[in-house]
């Protein structure tokens, strides 16, 4: 299925969604991967930049093998928090991770399966995460919408019809 | 905001909402500028209503159709979030990475936009406010 890009710029995301239950995330490193893996699999470095701005990491627990959780929680200014956790799939340091997440009060019924590819390119490292969803469902849930599959034009239009309206 | 991409998923009912935001139209214009028969263009407006996207402004003799913007913007503002959240965490990670490298390099690391405050020796520790 043809990608949509959401975004044009290599230093931005770009969301790109391959099917019902499949999205992908893209986004170019200057730097390697090696550096990215640690940055993304070592807690006293994924504190420092894993949650939006305004919510702070309370919880940061990584079991890096086969089988082992992981485990987040952010907490924001007002007390509340969001857990997020899973469990590793397959880690082949430093090009790739596989694992499950699932939002805690949602449940692991719903869990989704990412998987990060750190490929190196002129200039630094392509950052892949590639999620497949249990269901379309499930998809949308993350999201935050529903779409029909095959709706690369209409969705074209959709965001030009979007930008003009603000 | 499921209703409201789902109608909007489908090529002629996108072709509808374009159309009435150059302004309100009666059924008979949107069928004859989009060359689809009545039934079809009633049966799409029906969607796009209880989606929340356009609303009938009754004139005499005539039903005519208007876009409620605010749908839209609303609209925006989701698919925004999804792509806006993976930006700030991948840009904070950029940055991060900037000072992990530097610190290697055992120099200051690069100039970089707003700095998070973030307590690196404790965890979940938040920043001290001197009691007044």
């Amino acid at each position: 299925m043809t990608a949509i890009p959401m975004s044009g710029a290599d230093a931005r995301a770009t969301i790109e969604l391959l099917s019902d239950t499949h999205i992908r995330i893209t986004r170019h490193f200057a730097a390697s991967a090696t550096l990215l893996f640690t940055a993304m699999t070592v807690p006293d470095h994924v504190r420092r930049w894993y949650g939006p701005r305004v919510l702070t990491m309370s919880v940061c627990e990584i079991d890096l093998r086969v089988g082992g959780r992981w485990r987040y929680v952010l907490t924001a200014p007002d007390g509340s928090e969001h857990g997020f956790a899973g469990e590793y799939l397959e880690i082949d340091a430093p090009h790739r991770i596989v694992s499950t997440e699932y939002y805690e009060p949602i449940g692991a019924d719903h869990a989704f399966v990412a998987t990060v590819r750190l490929e190196a390119v002129d200039g630094g490292t392509r950052f892949t995460n590639t999620i497949q969803y249990r269901s379309r469902a499930d998809r949308d849930g993350h999201l935050g919408a529903g779409m029909e599959s095959g709706m690369n034009e209409t969705f074209d239009r959709l965001a030009e019809l979007l930008a003009a309206s603000q | 905001m499921i209703q409201t991409f789902t109608a909007l998923a489908e090529p002629n009912r996108l072709a509808i909402v374009e159309l009435l935001r150059r302004g309100p139209q009666p059924v008979g214009v949107i069928g004859e500028r989009l060359h689809m028969y009545q039934p079809q263009v009633s049966k799409h407006l029906r969607v796009l209503r209880d989606a929340g996207l356009v609303q009938v402004e009754p004139r005499a003799q005539q039903r005519v159709y208007a876009l409620r913007p605010q749908a839209l913007r609303d609209l925006d503002v989701w698919l925004d979030r999804f792509r806006a959240m993976w930006d700030e965490r991948l840009a904070n990670l950029e940055r991060y990475l900037r000072e992990m490298e530097a610190e290697e390099a055992g120099v200051p690391a690069s100039p970089a936009p707003a700095v998070r405050p973030r307590n690196a020796t404790a965890p979940g520790a938040r920043t001290r406010r001197k009691e007044s």
